[in-house]
């Protein structure tokens, strides 16, 4: 494959040359700016873990009003209730729509989570420079990039509902705080994983034997 | 006295480092449809699209068209005990950001109408540049710039589900009709689709390079 014939077998960043992040140009590291996109001109993402932990943190922290807050409240004649993303997940599994609770229930709750849990094993790895594979750790950061957008089905879900379903005293549905805290929740989290340099994870590797 | 314009140094247009783990790599031409990938992480690193200006520019027009007509056409119908309300995206959004929790309204408003929109604009805007020939200034590699941060930001697909899980959560509770801006919004979907699969990031920032 072409890959193969056209590897150098160096790091650009090992023989003094800086790739534009915005259109990949490859220039000497003494250039300030890109000269094809004018994009100032950083081997690495600077302070790329202070921020990852800095997003991470605000993420988590948001995650927990996102859960015990009510996410919206429903009114109808004589009654109302509230949901949170839980008790919204077991309402729609004991109707009898188990696959449409388990697509909120992985969106909600298990893609998040897992996302806590690879970013802080990303950044701690990173941090102390253990011996994880990177291929492993690639893997794990591409797959956290790739699901992290689909965190936020239930923010669309409260919106349409809460749009749609205003027929006064019959039925009303209103959001909740909670739906607000999950959407910045979701948006801290993606822009955690975004801040992880993955260069950095090749940089530790050093020798290829 | 001194310049703050780009040092005019001649990138080395034969290299490529990998976006994902900085390996270097001899730039070499691609077959059609073909991709280069990384020899050390296996990210891809840049791709060869036949006409990519051409068929990304027509995809990109096709998905502001979608679009825009999602944004005013009836969404969903929702009836019950003689009661009809038929919202558009717009009345939706709309209402949200005048209710008790604006914010909400204003976070769907940007992740499926202004993001997306805004996107798209960046990028017809870069194609059309472009096709046309003219001269890419530095608006216009902004402008690419732009539409490519904002990518993961458009959650137009992200709706869609959560538009169907709605549309089952309230089946009980009344009837509801698919109006017509749901099946331009899946048009939006699958133009988009064809923008990724066309556009080719790297001819493209070459072609600008050039002019």
């Amino acid at each position: 494959m072409a890959a193969t014939r056209s590897n150098i077998g160096v790091s650009a960043r090992e023989i003094g040359l800086v790739s534009c992040h915005v259109c990949r140009a490859v220039h000497p590291k003494s250039s300030e700016a890109c000269t094809r996109c004018g994009t100032k001109l950083r081997s690495r993402k600077p302070l790329s873990l202070q921020r990852t932990w800095a997003f991470l943190l605000v993420g988590i922290f948001a995650y927990i009003p996102a859960n015990i807050l009510p996410i919206m409240q429903t009114q109808w004649l004589g009654g109302s209730s509230k949901d949170t993303i839980i008790s919204g997940v077991i309402a729609l599994a004991e109707s009898g729509s188990i696959f449409v609770a388990l697509v909120v229930f992985v969106a909600s709750v298990c893609i998040p989570v897992i996302k806590f849990i690879v970013v802080t094993g990303l950044a701690l790895s990173l941090q102390h420079r253990w011996q994880w594979s990177e291929h492993q750790m690639h893997r794990l950061h591409a797959l956290t990039e790739l699901i992290g957008r689909w965190s936020m089905i239930d923010v669309f879900v409260v919106a349409v509902l809460a749009a749609l379903i205003q027929l006064g005293v019959f039925l009303s549905i209103t959001p909740g705080p909670g739906i607000v805290a999950f959407a910045f929740s979701v948006v801290f989290t993606m822009l955690a994983a975004n801040s992880i340099d993955t260069r950095l994870i090749w940089d530790a590797k050093k020798d290829d034997a | 006295m001194t310049e703050n314009r780009p040092v005019k140094v001649k990138p080395y247009a034969h290299l490529m480092a990998c976006p994902s783990c900085d390996w270097l790599h001899l730039k070499e031409p691609l077959s059609p449809r073909d991709k280069a990938k990384c020899a050390r992480c296996g990210e891809v690193m840049y791709t060869y699209r036949p006409h990519t200006v051409d068929k990304a520019l027509a995809a990109t027009i096709a998905s502001v068209i979608f679009l825009l007509s999602s944004l005013f056409m009836p969404f969903l119908t929702l009836s019950r005990s003689g009661v009809n309300s038929s919202i558009s995206l717009l009345d939706a959004a709309w209402s949200l950001v005048f209710s008790e929790i604006a914010l909400l309204g204003v976070f769907v408003m940007f992740l499926i109408v202004l993001i997306p929109l805004l996107r798209l604009g960046l990028l017809a805007f870069v194609l059309m540049v472009l096709k046309t020939g003219g001269t890419a200034s530095l608006a216009v590699k902004r402008a690419f710039r732009w539409a490519t941060v904002l990518e993961p930001w458009a959650m137009a697909d992200v709706f869609l589900i959560g538009v169907v899980v709605s549309l089952i959560k309230i089946s009980e509770l009344a009837n509801l009709d698919i109006g017509p801006a749901f099946w331009s919004w899946i048009g939006l979907i699958v133009a988009t689709i064809i923008i990724g699969i066309t556009l080719s990031k790297d001819t493209l920032w070459q072609q600008l390079d050039q002019t």
